[in-house]
């Protein structure tokens, strides 16, 4: 089985804390497509990629943001260097892009340095043959087949110089000779123009060293014919320019080979940038969430100190509301949370799914103090009807259920979210009690949250309440109308030790959210519960 | 000639728009780049897209196409930089594409030829001119009228329209065309638009607006088919018709029409490229309607090009003197008029 399914990893916040886990550069974003789980096993490599992300954490914050910019700049030279070893010769603008790369590897190298905690093999090696091959065009940042690549060049570019200048000159000297002779002037693109009715347009016209280039239905445009020295000119200028071309392609020619040559120094660069990169934007998720190291112990429990959910937090915050810290300790293989509705049952089931997850793929922890055992998986119960498959509420669960249960031997971290909450609740009961002490045994976790009574009498399992709205009768004079809002302020999410006993709150909660009264008042006389009681208790 | 170079150069940014094909604006963009060498500027260089073909599609003739001096910049796709006959430095990569590829700043180390497509987006250009002014001191975008990203005027600090004779028969209709076309680039600014309006505008929607400043969006996806629902939302009170898209033939006809019911109907553009009416409409329209723009143009220049492809030729002088009597603001040259300019190139 997979660690997570895509449902659970959507429905315990993974995925949200995943979008928030934002690298800079290509190469970061490349790697964190390919970010995967560390399971059993991995225990070294976790604890120090946890270390590691938590050493730079307690690094001086300027000196990042100096790296993030340069992380930022870079752009994927990959492509290049793999179409370079296929044997393409590769053009100026990739020229650029490596020797920008190249750049900015240097820089951040140099920034690195000053991280002390920094292990050697995350140094960025720089390709250094690559970067004097590229030196001739010049220091700065910019890319240019600069005349000094190949002794060749820079000759065939000085004659053609030489060359141009002096046709240029003959040219002008000519249209010159031209203007003092017939007193017309020649215009920037090298055209005489005169009227038809000029009397001196016949003497222009039987020139020879002028041609017609346009003529209209009043005036005449000439331009300078180009005598047997000019025209020798020109045509050597083209014969060099075709030298010049063939030669600048035997220095790019020279460069791509030097790009294969240098290719796995580049290419172990881009995956230290990607690495890097990674570690970088995990700190700063750290650091907006908040964090602690987890801590790795060998039975199978998972404690967490005061979690914040960061995903419900986010939402919380834009209602000025924050989350209320939870505290859990799975230490037995099977614990039960029972509470009120509206109690943060679901929440604890998916912040727990969401701590485990989290640390086994190399994040912190958003919490004080974490601790837990690697998990094979994460499994969270699926409640979706599926009609497409023809299967209800309660078939889709069971369905699913039946897969995974038969792998309580695994180290997997079971959450269940009400489970047979889609059947009636003599046989629903019965169901859980049974599935429960299926799993007491096999090295899983299990964390159900159900309103079933008589699961938490069940020994050798732990039991968990929602403090729930306790002591109402001394908050309620403070609250002025029953809704939501209050119901949110009066709720103590804090999960503690339970009592043997299922707290009977659904009334209250439906009386908050705006059920009509009398259908309160008569479920409460069916149940034998004056109506006043139902909120005063 | 030395006017124009002069007074380009007192800006910043400038875009150059031909009112079509042939009206040239390469000739202005030349004669920009000519004058400011000498006087040691560093001009930077960009268009909007890119200038379809390099001949002439009538004469089949090549295109002038557009020298620059070593140190110029321009910025131009990837595919557009081995097609002159300049020798370049590439700077800089921008992030920004058009169909020819990335767009890439370059620096000319050795001068000569070049082919430049640019953005075709008006946020880009923007960002594109911001770039080369890094490294020059007058941008100079080869933009048209007649196309997508058209806001290049809006963008650059001042513009200058290219006109010529291959948009009318005779000297009377280029020159009633080109005035038509100044006016509309030179809208008034629109006083007093917030913030509010003002984004509206810039994302191409719909709105109006009353005197107090109050914008209601109007939620149509265009309003250039003029949808008759417009006239829901148009009452005495908000009386002022936000337009983020093109000011249509249709939608003028529309607003004609509810110019007899509304008093002080006013009319506002993003700019004036915005505005695709036809010349006779547009002058009922501006008795009836006042129109004004978010962001106006500094029109600086006219430059005229008395010849069409076919090689007619309209009398230059006096389509010039034409054009500078009814404009006396504004200057207007024939820049291959005879003993025109400094022959600074190859």
């Amino acid at each position: 089985m997979a660690f997570i399914e895509q449902a659970t990893a959507e429905r315990i916040g993974l995925n949200w804390v995943l979008g928030k886990l934002r690298p800079l550069s290509p190469y970061g974003k490349l790697l964190k497509t390919r970010m995967t789980t560390a399971g059993p096993g991995c225990e070294e490599w976790l604890a120090a990629e946890w270390h590691l992300v938590s050493e730079l954490l307690g690094q001086q914050q300027d000196l990042f943001l100096d790296i993030e910019m340069r992380l930022e700049a870079l752009r994927e030279i990959r492509g290049t260097v793999k179409r370079a070893c296929q044997g393409y010769v590769l053009e100026d603008i990739d020229f650029f892009e490596l020797k920008r790369f190249l750049d900015l590897s240097r820089q951040l190298a140099e920034r690195l340095e000053e991280i002390q905690s920094l292990p050697s093999r995350l140094t960025i090696p720089i390709a250094a043959i690559m970067v004097s091959a590229l030196a001739p065009g010049g220091a700065g940042e910019g890319f240019y087949l600069a005349d000094s690549f190949s002794a060749c060049l820079g000759n065939f570019r000085d004659e053609q110089r030489k060359l141009k200048a002096r046709l240029s000159t003959v040219r002008q000297e000519l249209q010159e000779r031209i203007t003092l002779e017939t007193g017309k002037s020649f215009n920037h693109l090298g055209h005489l123009r005169v009227k038809k009715l000029d009397p001196l347009c016949k003497d222009l016209e039987n020139r020879k060293d002028l041609i017609v280039a346009a003529e209209g239905y009043a005036e005449i445009e000439f331009i300078v014919r180009d005598n047997a020295a000019m025209v020798g000119l020109a045509s050597t200028i083209s014969d060099l320019e075709e030298k010049i071309q063939e030669e600048e392609y035997k220095v790019r020619a020279e460069l791509s080979k030097v790009v294969v040559k240098q290719r796995r120094l580049l290419l172990a660069a881009c995956r230290r940038i990607g690495r890097i990169d990674l570690l970088l934007a995990k700190c700063r998720l750290a650091r907006k969430t908040g964090w602690c190291v987890p801590e790795l112990v060998d039975q199978p429990q998972l404690v967490l100190e005061e979690f914040v959910n960061p995903e419900v937090n986010s939402y919380l915050a834009r209602e000025d509301r924050s989350f209320q810290p939870l505290s859990l300790s799975l230490l037995r293989s099977v614990t039960v949370i029972t509470g009120a509705n509206m109690g943060g049952k679901s929440v604890a089931l998916r912040s727990a799914g969401l701590a485990v997850a989290m640390a086994q793929m190399g994040l912190l922890v958003p919490a004080k103090a974490c601790s837990l055992s690697l998990r094979d998986f994460i499994y969270y119960s699926q409640q979706e009807e599926s009609p497409r498959q023809g299967l209800s509420t309660f078939g889709t669960e069971i369905h699913a259920l039946a897969k995974v249960l038969p792998l309580r031997g695994q180290k997997g971290l079971y959450l269940l979210d009400e489970p047979a909450r889609g059947t009636n609740p003599w046989e629903g009961a019965a169901l859980v009690k049974s599935i429960v002490i299926w799993l007491m045994t096999g090295d899983s976790i299990t964390l159900a949250a159900t309103h079933f009574p008589g699961l938490s009498q069940v020994a050798g399992i732990d039991h968990l309440q929602v403090a729930g709205l306790t002591g109402l009768a001394a908050k309620i004079q403070e609250i002025k109308a029953q809704d939501l809002k209050s119901l949110h302020q009066l709720m103590d999410y804090s999960l503690v030790p339970g009592k043997g006993e299922i707290p009977r709150d659904a009334l209250r909660v439906a009386a908050f959210l705006g059920l009509a009264p009398e259908i309160v008042e008569n479920a409460s006389q069916e149940l034998g519960i004056a109506p006043q009681e139902v909120l005063d208790k | 000639m030395k006017e124009l170079t002069a007074l380009a150069l007192r800006h910043q940014s400038i875009a150059v728009v031909g009112m079509g094909k042939n009206t040239g604006k390469t000739v202005t963009v030349n004669c920009l780049l000519a004058g400011a060498a000498p006087r040691g500027i560093v001009l930077g260089l960009t268009s909007t897209g890119r200038d379809g073909e390099m001949t002439d599609i009538v004469s089949a003739l090549p295109k002038p196409p557009i020298y620059l001096p070593e140190q110029a910049v321009l910025a131009t796709s990837t595919l557009s930089l081995g097609k002159g006959t300049a020798r370049l430095e590439i700077l800089g990569t921008t992030g920004i594409y058009n169909p020819l590829g990335e767009i890439v700043i370059a620096r000319v180390r050795e001068r000569g030829s070049v082919e430049v497509s640019g953005p075709e987006r008006t946020e880009d250009l923007r960002t594109i001119i911001g770039m080369l002014q890094d490294y020059a001191q007058l941008v100079v975008v080869d933009g048209a009228i007649d196309r997508m990203a058209a806001s290049a005027p809006s963008v650059a600090e001042a513009a200058i329209l290219a006109t010529g004779a291959v948009i009318g028969r005779d000297v009377e209709k280029v020159v009633a065309l080109t005035i038509h076309a100044a006016g509309v680039l030179t809208l008034p600014t629109c006083a007093g638009l917030e913030e509010q309006g003002k984004k509206l505008l810039a994302q191409g929607k719909t709105g109006v607006i009353n005197e107090h400043g109050q914008v209601k969006e109007v939620p149509l996806t265009t309003a250039v088919d003029a949808p008759p629902e417009i006239l829901d939302y148009l009452n005495p009170e908000y009386n002022s018709l936000l337009v983020g898209g093109a000011l249509s033939d249709p939608l003028a006809e529309l607003l004609l029409q509810a110019s007899w019911k509304i008093p002080g109907l006013s009319v506002v553009v993003d700019n004036g490229t915005k505005v695709f009416v036809e010349p006779q409409r547009w002058q009922r329209l501006r008795r009836r309607v006042s129109i004004s723009a978010a962001r106006s143009i500094n029109l600086i220049a006219i430059t005229v090009n008395p010849v069409d492809p076919r090689g007619r030729r309209l009398p230059g002088k006096e389509l010039v003197e034409s054009l500078q009597e009814l404009l006396p603001k504004i200057l207007v040259v024939d820049p291959m008029a005879e003993g025109g300019m400094d022959n600074g190139l190859y």
